[in-house]
């Protein structure tokens, strides 16, 4: 008997110990399991009346847009946030402004927290192109509608519009820049973005798509400076230390092009071409200035206006007037119209 | 007897890994910086070799306007005349025309690599520097942007769109520019149906899709 009970206890506890384990092993996409079966209840609950027309509004939807982007930190999604909340407003709407620091997880836990609120729609820079598929789609199914901007998602239907900056054509005005500027030969580095986010593929891609047409343009080297600017500062003293003969450095962001920028000139290296990308004001600051060449800016301001204005038709009406992807041009800002460029936005 | 329980221990330790499904996935990331495969390359390449020629092109040129038609209307701003014969996807981007006209090449541009030839344009008398882009690179999209069944909704993303653009630009280097000795055309009169968005002011830069030589 004792044995038995001694043999169980043991077989218990191994058993404990291993669920424990295991179940700690979730994905980076997985809710807490609280938010999660709350997730799923009401889901259960609409997805019979949502199933066929999955637009229903919420019962009681609130007033509130929720505008959700990445760390206010980078000024373009400053920006973003500040002209997303000030059509909302302008519109009649209030707000609650979030960020989601590029992280899946906490992006799925403010979604959470817009259904709670009940929100009228949601407007969203998300933290991952296949990770806020499943986000958009637990909105749809509490009744709130989508309004993506600046990054796209791998999926249509879920959101309401998906209004993308066109990066890729961003990227070739600048790259066309660059070759241009660098005489289309020469020994260059390229400065790439955060990896988990789409656009730092999508920027390096359609930076190569021009360059790699270029038999005499050299990359001595490739690195990820994760979009920060003071990385970007580091990772440049070395490559600079490795590489003498280095004519120019492309950015996959403004910040980076900052950096590497500072590292340059504390180097002492003369006529070095840079180019970013974004279109901030630090950098229309050093075009200016004769320190960076060019940068594409991404029309942030608009796009995030653009986003409120929709979700305001969409609310009212149903229907937004526009087709749900719409890609939105990139501006080359160099030296000859760096004047007009504040905030994001050209002045006529 | 502990054979027996080091068995059950290790089902119930089997089971419990099967039940949670702890396998974790790594998602591949659909572009990845450099070194990734070329995403929608091969399928954008096989659509548009299958339809440029035979569908878009007869299309653009029954659409094209005649050149100096289109520069005596819109006087000196094109947004005038955008919505009557151009197209663009936003407010915001630029229109792209698709135009038709006669012209003498007065130089031939090779020595960068996205060459060009400059066109005296047959009784056109604006200022505008008019250039017929020849390659090997190929700048902008607005040949893509111009044809009507080429929609971004339609694409996954905006790597995938742009791959369109790469495969047009292949597709009128092989039909259209190695028809022509480019090297030879300075002082010859030509043809042109082709492309071209508003972007630059005082610059016209047209991507051919046909190219006769007179």
């Amino acid at each position: 008997m004792k044995n038995t009970k001694k043999i169980l206890a043991s077989v218990l506890a191994i058993a404990i110990s291993m669920a424990a384990i295991f179940t700690g092993c979730s994905t980076s996409t997985a809710t807490s399991s609280a938010a999660q079966s709350k997730a799923e209840a009401s889901k259960a609950a609409s997805s019979a009346a949502a199933s066929s027309a999955a637009w229903i509004k919420a019962d009681g939807a609130s007033n509130i847009i929720v505008i959700i982007t990445p760390s206010h930190s980078n000024p373009f999604f400053k920006t973003e946030a500040d002209a997303a909340e000030a059509k909302a407003k302008e519109l009649g709407y209030q707000t609650l402004v979030l960020v989601h620091d590029d992280d899946p997880t906490k992006q799925s836990e403010l979604f959470d927290t817009a259904i709670s609120k009940k929100a009228a729609a949601i407007i969203c820079d998300n933290a991952g192109a296949d990770a806020t598929v499943a986000a958009v789609k637990k909105a749809r199914d509490a009744g709130i509608p989508t309004f993506l901007i600046d990054r796209e998602i791998n999926e249509t239907g879920v959101a309401i519009s998906q209004i993308v900056a066109n990066n890729y054509q961003g990227a070739k005005l600048g790259a066309e820049k660059f070759v241009e500027a660098m005489g289309e030969k020469g020994n260059y580095v390229e400065l790439t973005g955060k990896e988990s986010d789409t656009n730092a593929g999508v920027r390096s891609k359609g930076y190569h798509e021009v360059m790699d047409q270029y038999p005499d343009m050299k990359m001595v080297a490739q690195q990820t400076a994760n979009w920060e600017q003071t990385e970007a500062y580091s990772k440049m003293e070395s490559i600079i230390q490795a590489n003498k003969d280095i004519k120019g450095v492309i950015c996959g962001n403004d910040t980076m092009a900052m950096g590497a920028a500072a590292a340059v000139k504390a180097a002492g290296l003369k006529n070095v071409v840079i180019v970013g990308l974004d279109g901030s004001n630090d950098v229309r600051d050093a075009i200016k200035a004769g320190d960076i060449v060019a940068t594409s800016m991404q029309p942030a301001y608009d796009i995030a206006q653009m986003a409120a204005v929709q979700a305001d038709q969409y609310i009212k009406t149903g229907k937004t007037g526009a087709d749900e992807k719409q890609l939105v041009d990139c501006v080359l800002i160099t030296k000859d119209n760096a004047g007009k460029l504040n905030n994001f936005a050209l002045t006529k | 007897m502990k054979k027996r329980i080091l068995a059950i221990v290790l089902v119930l330790a089997l089971a419990g890994a099967a039940l949670t499904g702890c396998v974790k996935v790594v998602p591949l990331t659909s572009s990845s910086p450099a070194g990734g495969a070329a995403e929608g390359e091969g399928d954008a390449e096989s659509y548009i070799n299958g339809m440029f020629q035979k569908e878009a092109v007869p299309a653009l040129k029954k659409k094209a306007v005649d050149f100096v038609q289109l520069m005596t209307e819109a006087k000196d701003d094109l947004k005038m005349v955008g919505d009557k014969y151009g197209r663009h996807a936003e407010a915001s981007s630029p229109y792209n025309f698709t135009v038709k006209g006669t012209a003498t090449v007065e130089e031939v541009k090779t020595d960068l690599r996205a060459g060009y030839l400059v066109l005296k344009v047959k009784g056109y008398t604006g200022d505008a520097v008019v250039k017929l882009a020849v390659g090997p690179v190929f700048k902008g999209t607005s040949t893509r942007d111009s044809i009507e069944a080429i929609k971004f909704d339609d694409y996954k993303n905006q790597v995938t769109f742009a791959a369109l653009s790469t495969a047009i630009h292949k597709n009128i280097t092989e039909n259209v520019i190695s028809k022509v000795k480019v090297s030879q055309l300075k002082g010859k009169a030509i043809d042109f149906y082709g492309t071209f968005a508003d972007e630059q002011a005082g610059e016209i830069l047209i991507t051919p899709f046909e190219i006769t030589v007179k």
